[in-house]
């Protein structure tokens, strides 16, 4: 789409500028003449030398600087999001600091892990009663399934979808359920609940992992070209998630 | 509903060989939805002449998020609520029913139609009525799907709105290579009944409707140099806009529809401006040595995307009309091009080129997030559709122009091939309301 127009513009630059170093010659040539021939034709040269070198010189220098502005947007670019994830990590790590600290000094009931803590990245802790009871419903969901009491996480992990179907935590129990029927090997039941999560919740920050396992999924059910799609799609990432796909595609799709 | 129909009826222009398009599903999501459309049969004597259930089916089918029931499987057609026997449709692993009757009525025909929930045994729509005449059946039936699609998936439908296309055609001769024959095609969405706007042996390009949907703007090159025309749809009436020396280029009607942002080259290189429909007044909005081009408004009006190399590659820029800055919208990849924002202003679709090939491709506004939608290449024009769920496309396939659609989640895919021709430059219209 741009090359023809930035093709068209080069040309009309240069017819521009052609018949402005003709116009220039001709200029030269009638004035009237005192010396010998030689000498205004060499001085002719030399100045339409001269502009035509000025003429590639300031296209050298627009070419240039367009690249360093492309240079710089894109380290302003690279700036403002470190400045977000180091933000991000910030807040992440102040929540376990927090996390740590109460369990300290409250001796609340179990650890909460890295995964506990990690999974509330929407940073409103401690909000009303209601809000912690979610939290409490999907953290005992998940160290029962931590402790490997299977068919007790699975009962949990429902009856927080039951509860609360749009909750926070309802991305991460869709991930977990397909998670544990994957490993018991129920591949039915592992694709239901990873599609659900893709579908339900398409933003969530599961998703790119859930992408992979069902990838896996797929896979390992014979439908190799849908697995093949999926894994593909998520390997072009940068995630944890897209460097699995990337080795998962290498050693089984080449 | 009735203001479409009333457009429709104008537009004469007849294409009797016209070649429509025709639709071919290469993907829907994976596990769509069971509903049975039970023929909706005319009351009385006669019958229609359009399949009104075949139609609504059809809609259905294409966006991905059904499955509709054989006709043949069928144990009855009920007509009335009385006449649901829901074992039967349960039987069918029917999750929907959609049923009900034609009646004629003084040369019109209106049809009653019911949406039931067969798990729950339950109407989800009662009573519903849609009317029009015999030459409407078409619009009937894509008012009925829009309704059952808005009522079950929450999104509103857009079976009833309308495209315009460009289609190139080559000469006589079976070995020309070049075209001689440029139309611009106004067609269902679905690519049916396509009627012509206007013929013209030099090209016709970048068509993009006004926001109330009356009537659409181009480049065409008629004048030997590419001008913009304003075209009215129920009177054919035509307006240039622009004659200025050099490119007159990519129109874009702004939201309120007072405004085009275009492009000119007119002060030397490509620029963006608006020109202000009512007075005639054009306004330069971007300044630089670099070609700015492709502008499309942001939903709220407020800004303007465009496509510029002004920082050695063409990239995806934003600019803020009440203050003129500038922001740099794209960061993945060599090129980003033809940015169209979607009408909720969250996501962004552009043309993409990755490993040399040409995609569509959608970036999330909020966390820049970038995903390929589409599986063809030489992708080029997306134009999205005003729910914000699909958008069309201009793509090659076996070395013919053809038109797409895929849905912003990537999960629905069909193609509209052209019987003839390349088509290309599609612009899905608003809601025509």
């Amino acid at each position: 789409m741009l090359k023809p127009l930035i093709a068209t513009t080069v040309l009309a630059a240069s017819t521009v500028v052609a018949p402005m170093l003709h116009a220039q010659a001709r200029v030269e040539e009638s004035e009237p003449l005192s010396g010998a021939q030689v000498e205004p034709s060499a001085n002719e040269g030399t100045t339409t030398n001269l502009q035509t070198e000025m003429y590639f010189r300031l296209q050298s220098l627009q070419e240039e600087v367009l690249d360093l502005r492309g240079m710089v947007e894109e380290q302003a670019n690279e700036i403002q999001r470190l400045k977000q994830q180091r933000m991000d990590d910030y807040l992440d790590l102040d929540r376990r600091i927090g996390e740590l600290t109460r369990q300290i000094g409250g001796g609340a009931s179990g650890g909460a892990g890295a995964e506990g803590a990690a999974v509330n990245t929407d940073g409103s802790l401690g909000g009303g009663g209601e809000r912690a009871s979610e939290t409490e419903m999907y953290r005992n969901a998940y160290e029962l399934l931590r402790d490997r009491d299977i068919d007790k996480a699975i009962q949990a992990f429902n009856a927080y979808l039951d509860e609360y179907p749009k909750g926070n935590f309802a991305g991460n129990s869709h991930y977990w359920l397909g998670e544990i029927y994957l490993l018991n090997q129920n591949l039915d039941d592992a694709q239901k609940w990873f599609e659900r999560l893709l579908r339900e919740f398409p933003d969530d920050r599961k998703r790119t992992d859930a992408q992979y396992k069902l990838g896996r999924v797929y896979h390992q059910q014979g439908k190799n070209q849908q697995a093949q799609e999926l894994l593909q799609d998520v390997a072009s990432g940068t995630s944890d998630a897209a460097r699995l796909a990337r080795q998962y595609l290498e050693e089984n799709f080449q | 509903m009735r203001h479409c129909l009333a457009l429709v009826c104008l537009l004469i222009v007849s294409l009797g060989t016209q070649a429509q398009l025709t639709i071919e599903i290469t993907r829907g999501v994976d596990d769509p939805t069971k509903i049975a459309v039970v023929p909706l049969e005319l009351v009385g004597a006669g019958s229609l002449d359009q399949d009104i259930s075949r139609i609504v089916e059809a809609d259905l089918r294409r966006s991905g998020f059904f499955a509709p029931i054989e006709r043949g499987d069928m144990l009855s057609f009920p007509k009335r609520q009385k006449e649901v026997f829901f074992r039967d449709w349960r039987v069918l692993g029917s999750e929907y029913l959609l049923s009900g009757r034609v009646e004629e009525v003084d040369g019109r025909y209106r049809v009653h139609y019911d949406l039931y929930d067969v798990l729950n045994e339950r109407p989800v729509l009662s009573d519903q009525t849609v009317e029009g005449g015999p030459r409407q059946l078409r619009d009937i039936a894509h008012a009925i799907s829009d309704r059952v699609y808005e009522t079950l998936t929450g999104i509103p439908g857009v079976f009833s709105t309308k495209i315009v296309y460009v289609e190139a055609l080559r000469g006589e001769e079976s070995d020309a290579e070049i075209y001689d024959t440029f139309r611009l095609i106004l067609a269902d969405a679905d690519g049916a009944r396509p009627t012509m706007l206007l013929e013209s042996g030099d090209p016709i390009l970048s068509p993009d409707w006004s926001p109330d949907g009356n009537k659409v703007a181009y480049v065409s090159f008629e004048t030997s140099r590419p001008a913009i025309f304003i075209q009215d749809l129920a009177s054919g009436e035509r307006r240039q806009v622009t004659d200025f020396k050099g490119l007159n280029g990519a129109p874009s009607w702004s939201p309120d529809g007072d405004k085009l942002a275009l492009v000119l080259s007119k002060d030397g290189n490509p620029e963006i401006y608006t020109l202000d429909l009512s007075s005639g007044q054009f306004t330069r909005l971007t300044q630089h040595f670099a070609i700015d081009t492709e502008p499309s408004w942001t939903p709220d009006g407020e800004g303007i995307v465009f496509t510029s190399n002004r920082g050695g590659k063409p990239q995806i820029y934003q600019v803020t009309l009440a203050n003129g800055r500038v922001e740099r919208l794209t960061f993945d990849g060599d090129y980003n091009a033809r940015g169209q924002i979607s009408p909720d202003g969250r996501t962004m679709v552009m043309v993409h080129q990755r490993d040399g090939v040409f995609h569509i491709a959608a970036q999330d506004l909020k966390t820049g997030t970038l995903r390929i939608l589409t599986e063809t290449y030489l992708d080029e024009s997306p134009s999205i559709a005003p729910n914000g769920a699909m958008l069309m496309y201009a793509t090659s396939r076996n070395d013919q122009g053809v038109l797409a659609v895929v849905s912003l989640d990537a999960g629905t895919r069909y193609f509209l091939p052209s019987e003839q021709g390349d088509v290309r430059e599609p612009a899905w219209s608003p809601y025509l309301d």
